[in-house]
């Protein structure tokens, strides 16, 4: 099952491709220093990350997950627009599916 | 109706250029299209040969360093220290170079640094954190930064921690810089009396310094180029040439420092540098808060298929 950081890491290097900084992938899910490098190792374990004379980019399984998933053409900025559903759900929301309270803040 | 500029310049010689800075720069995004996003740039100066000759000859004498050539840099830079300086790992403090402006480049230069080369955040502390007791312990600084272009930012940030950086001995790691910034440094660490070495990977003369990328008409060919600059960035003088006249020719993979020559860089109505600065960190950095909705927004967005 793919998580949402390594959904949001595959967006960020599809937008930045070899522009990435570090710094900004720890940011953008929130990560410490080495939490950051073992979720990569772990993505390049599941071959959606390519790592090749110390630079890292989007393998093509990583590319093919995107698209499938539809978000082959989101940027990051799309990510950060407020997404307001008011659907009420028939159906109760799983385990897999994030949920966060209203005005929670980290 | 589309707007199709010729270029006076030999197409040929372009080509020439664009393949030969490929060759030294290497290609990666920014440079992705590089020969046509060179005709576009030198067709923006259509009817003016003088000014067109001018710009080639800076673009052949132009560095781009690209993420690859900054990591494998990033490394050099670690290996130096542990192999040629030698220095007492338990002693060694990395620091950054704080900075006024929005863009911390010695910051990130530092953050890249350090995750590079599995460097913990014990012997990472900014000089403002640290007491005076904190220095017993410390032998040696060490900055990381990308270009050093005046040497002002460094000399103001010393000034500020004179005292600590009297007791240490102190080594600045960066990319690229202006021998007139270098030399300010050394006046100034030495009337200080500060042990500090400066250690870069390149230095530049400021572009129109005679008999380095022209000779007898260097100043003239400055003045041509000065006047155009003037009228590009309508009078703001101290950015004509690059911030105060630095006169530099460089780029970074993610930003071009405003050091360098203005024209390079400026985005404007009439006027598309050849390597656009970004003046804002992007939004998910800036927008912290915001960025709690990106996790949101991914699972909500993504489609729901079985993996």
């Amino acid at each position: 099952m793919i998580k949402f950081q390594e959904l949001l890491i595959l967006v960020y290097m599809q937008e930045y491709q070899d522009n990435y900084l570090f710094s900004e992938i720890k940011s953008i899910c929130n990560f410490s220093t080495d939490q950051m490098k073992c979720f990569l190792n772990i993505m390049q374990g599941k071959q959606l990350l390519n790592f090749e004379n110390n630079i890292i980019s989007i393998a093509p399984l990583g590319s093919q997950v995107l698209v499938e998933k539809g978000l082959e053409s989101i940027t990051l900025n799309d990510l950060l627009t407020e997404k307001v559903t008011l659907n009420i759900q028939e159906e109760r929301l799983s385990f897999d599916d994030i949920y966060i309270p209203l005005n929670f803040h980290i | 109706m589309d707007v199709i500029y010729i270029s006076r310049t030999n197409n040929t010689e372009i080509e020439e250029i664009a393949v030969e800075f490929l060759s030294r720069w290497g290609h990666d995004k920014n440079t992705e299209n590089f020969k046509t996003k060179l005709e576009f740039f030198i067709a923006q100066i259509e009817g003016n040969k003088k000014l067109e000759n001018i710009f080639i000859e800076l673009i052949k004498r132009y560095e781009y360093y690209s993420r690859k050539a900054i990591t494998d840099w990033l490394l050099e830079v670690f290996v130096n220290i542990n192999t040629n300086l030698k220095l007492d790992k338990r002693r060694t403090i990395y620091s950054r170079i704080e900075d006024d402006s929005k863009i911390d480049s010695s910051n990130t230069m530092l953050e890249e640094f350090k995750i590079i080369n599995e460097i913990s955040n014990e012997f990472s502390h900014d000089l403002a954190d640290l007491e005076n007791e904190d220095i017993d312990n410390i032998s040696n600084f060490i900055f990381i930064d990308d270009i050093i272009g005046s040497g002002n930012t460094v000399k103001k940030f010393f000034e500020l921690h004179l005292d600590k950086f009297r007791k240490v001995d102190t080594y600045i790691y960066c990319t690229v810089i202006l021998s007139d910034a270098k030399h300010y440094l050394n006046n100034f660490f030495e009337a200080n009396e500060i042990q500090c070495v400066i250690i870069n990977k390149s230095e530049h003369q400021k572009a129109f310094f005679k008999d380095y990328i022209f000779c007898e008409d260097c100043l003239e060919n400055e003045e041509v180029l000065r006047v155009q600059e003037k009228r590009l960035i309508n009078n703001n003088n101290k950015m004509v040439l690059g911030y105060k006249n630095s006169q530099a020719l460089v780029s970074f993979y993610r930003n071009t420092p405003n050091n360098t020559i203005s024209s390079f860089w400026i985005e404007e109505k009439k006027w598309k540098g050849l390597f656009p600065r970004n003046k804002d960190a992007p939004d998910f950095i800036s927008k912290k808060r915001e960025r709690t909705r990106a996790a949101y927004n991914i699972g909500s967005m993504a489609k729901k298929k079985y993996d």
